[in-house]
């Protein structure tokens, strides 16, 4: 008996890589068929996210961009190369800046490892944009997308978040007054409550600084508030806020996409792929209803392919793709590192994190309404795009609605005469206080270069609602504003504005100091 | 219909190549090219050329390929400048380039690596690993490049207060000129002496590069230069200044640029300084500090060791606050150190208020 057991033993120990691998890959093999394809596809924990079939469209490059995934994977790269960084950074005012200085000097591809991190994240912001600007013009919003729409806006705001809170942790001048002035613009409710002389009862401004500083000024306290945000609870709230997006992305029924027409399986490879015909002795059973209006029920496969591996390629490809170019941008640019971070002297000008230069621009003119309510306006009015235009048709598709094209062009145009003629005459004629200098603050609130872009772009997307007679098109005009707008504040405010937020032409021309 | 992953799989190679590329061209320049691991290479050769006895032999055998630094704690610095500079401590290296170089004078003899390390003199960025970042020339971002030539004197004017030095001749020179030839503290300030109609110069060789208004400077744009041309004509560099132009030869204006430099606020900690032998010969030698602190009344308002008034703050929290220099200047006249307080100064000599810097420090 004792014989036939260790001759059992050697066996299942000469079977070992065998049967572990069956174990752990469950196919323990390449599949072959799209039986077993499909088996890859679900029985996979990451991998299950995916349908098992893909439409052809979903594809296509040049529908995505592959924008959404590039997003995904720079935070992918960010919390490899995050968690690489904490473990040698030292999140107190005291030690920061030398931990900065030591993973430069010493830790061995120190410097590139934070090269990527910071690269990464500039990759991720500007991909977020410009993914949400694809689904915009796919009409990708339209229901049952509703709420995927909110989960992005979302993610929007967290991705600046976790952005904004990373800029304080070298704790460098560009640090420090980056965050001052971040910090400004929290307390810009200021500006309005001292203009009505109650900031002494009310003052939503000063708390909404002393919550996210810890104090009233940028100091330790500020430090390891931004450093928790940054490491745990952003980082959390955005796995948790992907996760969503990706669930609602599949129960919503894939990428949007047209009606396909009726007809027959793809083709493709020469080879007329089988259609799943099903069996008049047999009863299927549904095994989970998919939001749409597509019955696939006895249509067969209508141009769609297998996930494994046509959609991997992709995936792949795209996510190698944004590997590539951060570590390409991270060998040939330093991330800044300028002197330690000085209280006494300020950098001037004092510039906030690109993405928030254009809304700096804006609170040039008025704290309260360039800080606060013209934001608030545009992701409430992001917000609300979905729900104030219901009406089918275009999903999936560059601007899939009669006449959005022409529109975007002149919405393009007329945002870019207004943005430019309204810097221009700012820039040469002054405004209000220079005109009125005894002038009573709340003018300045309600009238200035911000709030006045604001009007002409409702007023554009109004006329755009009325002439038209379209929902969407006048959600296009105003869109595209507010893109045009935002790029040419931040283009504006990153170039053109020098010591005291003065103009100049190129920071080259900044006087000598 | 070609197979839509088609264009994928291309990309996914060449973003996959590239990757390998950059990530493995990263690691070599940052593991195996840094300039310091080049030079320790260069160096181990030399080891290796003079290994002829015993003891250059053991010295070879222990050479190893690595980040080396001194850290002194006290002084607030880690210098990795031993990376690269690796002879200067080996008198057999007197004929090789730098940075090998054996360093010059007997200076190393009274001021061990150990203790000073290199930046404190030298200045520069002491954790920097590369010549360009450590600052051996101006570098952006980084407020102290490393002094040069005759300006390196300024350094010793850190520790080495008030005496005269015959090292440092242009310190001297300078501190001399100072309070007579030109009596600068007639208007000018330094720590709680001096005039206060003109700027206070108690710090102003640590004053950062943006305060200084460049403008006007001819050459390079660093402290040194922008203070030698302005003492030789303040109106030429700060257009409005008041400063009488005090018509110097080059070398005054050298010595003065060497004082102002040497005026930092890197103040080394009580046992790195030297303070100047003033009491010295007045009946003072021997002097009792734990009398002398109960003689001049302290602990009539202080608490400090358990007794003492509650008037003043316990002066033991002040000791763990405040550095020596401070406590001395405290001692020689405590009102400019303390604003707003109403204590009374004791007119204490340096030696006493030495004594008494040293007494709460010891007890403490």
């Amino acid at each position: 008996m004792a014989d036939t057991a260790v001759r059992e033993f050697l066996h299942n120990l000469r079977l070992l890589p065998q049967t572990f691998k069956e174990a752990w890959l469950r196919l323990g093999k390449v599949p072959e068929s799209e039986r077993e394809e499909s088996q890859a596809t679900f029985h996979n924990f990451f991998l299950h996210i995916h349908s098992v079939r893909v439409h052809l469209r979903t594809l296509s490059p040049t529908l995505t961009w592959g924008l959404g995934l590039a997003a995904t994977a720079s935070f992918v790269i960010l919390t490899i190369t995050g968690v690489l960084l904490m473990v040698y950074y030292k999140p107190s005012t005291e030690l920061a800046y030398q931990s900065m200085k030591d993973i430069h000097f010493t830790v061995a591809t120190g410097r590139f490892i934070r090269n990527i991190h910071r690269w990464s994240a500039h990759v991720m912001v500007v991909a977020v944009f410009l993914h949400m600007a694809r689904v915009f013009f796919t009409a990708s919003y339209k229901k049952p997308r509703e709420f995927n729409w909110l989960i992005g806006l979302a993610l929007l705001v967290t991705t600046l978040g976790l952005s904004f809170t990373g800029y304080l942790l070298p704790w460098d001048q560009l640090a420090y007054w980056a965050i001052t002035i971040g910090s400004n613009i929290a307390n810009s409710p200021r500006e309005l409550t001292d203009a009505l002389g109650i900031t002494r009862w009310f003052d939503p401004g000063g708390f909404q600084r002393q919550l996210l500083l810890g104090a009233n000024y940028v100091g330790e306290d500020a430090l390891i508030r931004f450093y928790v945000l940054h490491v745990f609870v952003l980082p959390l709230v955005l796995l948790i806020l992907v996760g969503v997006h990706f669930w609602r992305i599949r129960k919503d029924g894939g990428l949007a996409r047209p009606e396909d027409p009726m007809g027959g399986p793809a083709e493709w490879g020469g080879e007329r792929r089988p259609v799943f015909e099903p069996l008049a002795t047999k009863t299927y059973g549904l095994m989970a209803v998919v939001k749409g209006r597509r019955a696939t029920v006895n249509r067969g496969p209508e141009n769609t392919v297998m996930s494994w591996p046509h959609l991997l390629w992709a995936e792949m490809a795209v996510f190698m793709l944004t590997v590539a170019v951060s570590l390409i941008l991270s060998f040939y640019f330093d991330a800044p590192l300028k002197e330690l971070a000085n209280p006494a002297i300020p950098e001037n000008p004092a510039k906030a994190p690109w993405y928030f230069l254009g809304i700096q621009e804006l609170v040039s003119y008025s704290a309260f309404m360039g800080g606060l309510v013209i934001p608030a306006i545009a992701v409430l009015g992001l917000a609300l795009i979905p729900f104030l235009d219901r009406r089918p048709g275009g999903e999936g598709v560059w601007f899939g609605t009669p006449g959005e094209r022409q529109v975007a062009w002149q919405s393009f145009l007329f945002a870019l005469a207004v943005t430019i003629g309204m810097l221009t005459f700012t820039i040469n004629f002054g405004w209000l206080r220079n005109w009125f200098p005894d002038i009573h603050q709340l003018w300045i609130i309600f009238i200035n270069p911000g709030t006045l872009l604001v009007l002409f772009f409702a007023g554009w997307s109004l006329w755009v609602l009325q002439r038209r007679d379209s929902v969407r098109l006048a959600a296009v005009a105003l869109f595209t504003c507010f893109l045009i707008g935002f790029t040419l504040l931040t283009y504006f405010a990153t170039v053109h504005r020098g010591p005291n937020w003065e103009f100049y032409w190129w920071p080259s021309q900044w006087p000598v100091h | 219909m070609k197979d839509p992953a088609q264009p994928y799989r291309g990309l996914l190679l060449v973003s996959s190549l590239a990757t390998l590329v950059f990530l493995v061209a990263a690691a070599m320049r940052e593991n195996y090219l840094a300039d310091w691991q080049v030079l320790q290479r260069e160096y181990r050769s030399i080891l290796e050329a003079k290994a002829t006895d015993p003891l250059g032999r053991e010295v070879l055998e222990d050479f190893h390929i690595e980040l080396r630094q001194v850290s002194i704690p006290p002084l607030g610095r880690v210098d990795r400048c031993i990376t690269c500079h690796l002879g200067i401590d080996d008198p057999r290296m007197s004929d090789v380039r730098q940075p090998f170089r054996t360093h010059s004078g007997d200076l190393l003899k009274h001021h061990s690596i150990d203790r000073f390390g290199c930046t404190v003199c030298h200045l520069g960025q002491g954790r920097a690993t590369s010549y360009r970042d450590a600052a051996h020339h101006p570098l952006a971002f980084w407020d102290t490049p490393m002094l040069k030539g005759q300006y390196l004197q300024a350094s010793c004017g850190k520790c080495h207060l008030g005496s005269v030095l015959p090292q440092a001749a242009l310190l001297s020179l300078g501190r001399a000129l100072y309070k007579e030839e030109f009596a600068c503290d007639t208007c000018h300030r330094i720590n709680d002496e001096g005039g206060t109609d003109c700027p206070e110069l108690t710090h102003v060789g640590s004053k950062p590069l943006r305060g200084f208004d460049f403008s006007h400077v001819k050459g390079e744009r660093t402290r040194p230069e922008w203070l030698f041309e302005h003492f030789k004509d303040p109106q030429a560099i700060v257009p409005d200044s008041l400063m009488p132009n005090p018509e110097m030869t080059d070398e005054q204006a050298v010595a003065l640029t060497v004082l102002m430099l040497s005026l930092t606020d890197d103040i080394p900690p009580f046992d790195y300084i030297l303070r100047p032998a003033a009491g010295v010969g007045m009946g003072l030698e021997g002097t009792d500090a734990a009398a002398l602190f109960e003689g001049k009344g302290c602990l009539l308002c202080h608490q400090f060791a358990g007794q003492g008034g509650e008037l003043a703050p316990d002066l033991a929290k002040l000791v763990s606050q405040r550095n020596a220099d401070w406590l001395f200047r405290h001692f020689k006249n405590p009102r400019p150190t303390v604003p707003g307080s109403d204590i009374s100064p004791r007119q204490l000599d340096d030696s006493e208020a030495n004594e008494l810097t040293r007494y709460v420090l010891s007890v403490h």
